[in-house]
């Protein structure tokens, strides 16, 4: 019965644009290039972080990193998935290290790595998600002391580089940075996704130098089988599989709002003891009303209780400023708490409930109430990304004049080097809103869909699917009321 | 082969080049655009380090201008028996003031605004050589 599907666009065979994209892609110095342009950022973020001026809004470390880049990857996610990771900086030292090369390609055995299998128990998103929430209880701290971001990418850094000479690849990527488990995380719902043209020339194909590298490319630093990609969570986008494969078969495709659905509906259902792609989506989910409310909420006492009495921005000479009160460590305490305490447990434990509730309302007997808790959670891929962009929209609206004045006086001391001094003047303030209403609402209606297409693979039909979709949909709305509501103060 | 090596050496190059942007503070004289008879003077919080150099050697009878950079709160300034309070000087603004020393000594030079809580300590010296 089901409609032959469209097809999604392959970007690569776009008229005017696939062929010289290609050879970009193609091109070995390509990844090099892009790494070496954001590692200059990232040099200014350290050297500002450490040695600039230690107000925040000043400093490039704070205006770039925590208004421009914060707000331009949840962009990149929807529009371009991992493209975040193509360009990021952090892993590479590791990465050249151990190949012993910049931009050409070498032999795995003759690496500088112990080139260990990852650890079974590693191989996942915990770490990784528990670190960005981990990240995110210093949110006052980190968003406005310089030398706290300083330290943070320094380490990550460090750990980058370590963790390559240990493991092989990407696996700091796949499994410790903060920032790779929400971004593959959302990339599900991303416009955007490397592909195989077609499967069944992957099938045939033995040599596979998608995995195991060729001369032209290395194999996945990402440990995955290019060629069978089905979802967006961990490609990486290093195209190293679109340089290796011989048979010119992988692609980027640009995916259909249908696909997005169909592909997410398949890993949500196929999601067996996935909880830590679960509780990803629920930290995420939760984390963007407290950023929200960092950042512009109306709720002073509750910066103060994240700042631990604090007042004091700080670079490295000036650190000693960052020692906390005993009073302000307490209060800092209950601030944990309640951010913790939401996102790990009170909606997790909101949306078992009402998963518990979908699956009564289905009559359903044959799925575990945790399959079905599970696979719903996968509609806060979408939901979740549209309700990030809708706060990014409003960060750069606010505040774009800080990072625009940030590369003319980096370290906040005074330079002009562009030419560009801006006051904070934020765009149309009263009009965010009415920005924001849409990208919630898209976030609301996709989240609706998804869950209706997971129900209908869970409970076999559309009746059960439907009544089971209403449960979960009391839920979205509830919590998306309640997040206006806290807005709003 | 050859072209292999080159790659690689261009990019070794690229990146040393990249990294050198560590050095940015290093250029602060060239970046603020000084000129020979500048002095820079950045104004913290005394928790944050207060006047930034604290001390500044000067010589009498030459006419000098001061840099005056706002840096985390508005501050104000003056030094005593030398120069009258200049005003407020705003985060992010710079303000330059013009004085010929007479006399030779050593000065106070003091923040005018109440600025942090350690605001009365935040002061500096001023020598004027002969
Ligand atoms: S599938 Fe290709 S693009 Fe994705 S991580 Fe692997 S090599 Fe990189
Ligand atoms: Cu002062």
């Amino acid at each position: 019965m089901s409609k032959p599907e469209k097809k999604d666009i392959d970007l690569l065979q776009v008229k005017g644009v696939g062929k010289p994209l290609k050879r970009i892609l193609q091109w070995r110095g390509f990844h090099f290039t892009f790494i070496l342009v954001n590692l200059f950022v990232f040099v200014i973020v350290l050297t500002a972080g450490f040695f600039g001026n230690p107000m925040g809004n000043m400093n490039f470390s704070i205006a770039v990193v925590w208004i421009l880049w914060f707000a331009a990857v949840e962009f990149m996610i929807l529009f371009g998935g991992r493209t975040w990771c193509t360009l990021c900086p952090l892993p590479a030292f590791g990465e050249w290290t151990a190949r012993r090369k910049l931009v050409g390609v070498h032999k795995q055995k003759r690496w500088l790595s112990k080139d260990k299998k990852w650890p079974k128990k590693l191989d996942n998103m915990w770490v990784s998600a528990l670190g960005f929430l981990g990240i995110s209880l210093i949110l006052p701290w980190l968003v406005t002391r310089p030398v706290v971001t300083g330290t943070l990418f320094l380490l990550l850094i460090v750990f980058g580089f370590l963790f390559a000479l240990i493991y092989s690849g990407r696996f700091f990527c796949h499994s410790i940075c903060p920032a790779s488990s929400y971004i593959g995380y959302h990339s599900n719902a991303s416009l955007f996704g490397v592909r195989a043209r077609d499967k069944s020339v992957c099938e045939k194909h033995i040599a596979k130098e998608c995995i195991r590298g060729g001369p032209k490319g290395y194999g996945c630093p990402w440990k995955l089988y290019p060629g069978g990609h089905e979802d967006n969570t961990y490609c990486g986008q290093c195209y190293e599989c679109l340089k290796s494969c011989p048979m010119d078969n992988m692609t980027i495709k640009l995916r259909r709002p249908s696909t997005i659905v169909r592909e997410l509906t398949n890993v949500a259902v196929k999601a067996k003891g996935k909880y830590d792609e679960a509780w990803m989506g629920f930290t995420r989910f939760t984390l963007a009303i407290f950023y929200e409310l960092v950042f512009f909420g109306p709720y002073w006492f509750l910066k103060d209780w994240g700042n631990m009495g604090v007042n004091f921005g700080a670079n490295l000479p000036t650190i000693g400023l960052l020692t906390p009160t005993l009073g302000g460590f307490q209060n800092w305490l209950m601030w944990v708490l309640i951010v913790a305490g939401v996102a790990l447990l009170a909606y997790p434990a909101a949306f078992y409930g009402f998963s518990w509730l979908a699956k009564k309302a289905a009559k359903d007997k044959t799925k575990p109430t945790k399959q079905v808790f599970l696979s719903f959670s996968y509609a806060l891929v979408p939901y979740g990304l549209f309700l990030w962009l809708a706060f990014a929209i409003t960060i750069l609206m606010v505040n774009w004049a800080y990072p625009l004045t940030a590369f003319s006086d980096p370290m906040g001391w005074g330079w002009d080097l562009l030419g560009m001094k801006f006051a904070w003047s934020p765009i149309v303030p009263d009009l965010i809103p009415y920005l924001q209403a849409p990208l919630f609402l898209i976030g609301l209606t996709f989240a609706i869909v998804v869950t209706y297409n997971i129900a209908l693979k869970l409970f076999g039909s559309h009746k059960k699917a439907v009544r089971a979709t209403t449960v979960m949909t009391v839920l979205h709305v509830a919590t998306a009321l309640i997040f206006v509501w806290i807005i709003m103060g | 082969m050859k072209k292999v090596l080159m790659w690689e050496f261009v990019g070794f190059v690229s990146l040393l080049l990249v990294l050198g942007a560590f050095s940015m503070p290093l250029f602060d004289d060239q970046f603020m655009g000084k000129q020979e008879n500048e002095i820079i003077i950045r104004l913290n919080a005394e928790e944050a380090g207060g006047f930034m150099p604290g001390e500044i050697t000067v010589k009498k009878g030459e006419t000098v201008k001061l840099v005056l950079v706002g840096q985390d709160v508005t501050h104000g300034f003056k030094i005593e028996g030398l120069m009258d309070d200049v005003g407020t000087i705003n985060p992010g603004e710079k303000k330059i003031v013009e004085f010929t020393p007479q006399e030779s000594g050593v000065f106070v030079m003091m923040c005018t605004v109440y600025c942090s809580p350690n605001h009365h300590k935040m002061t500096g010296t001023v020598i004027v050589e002969d």
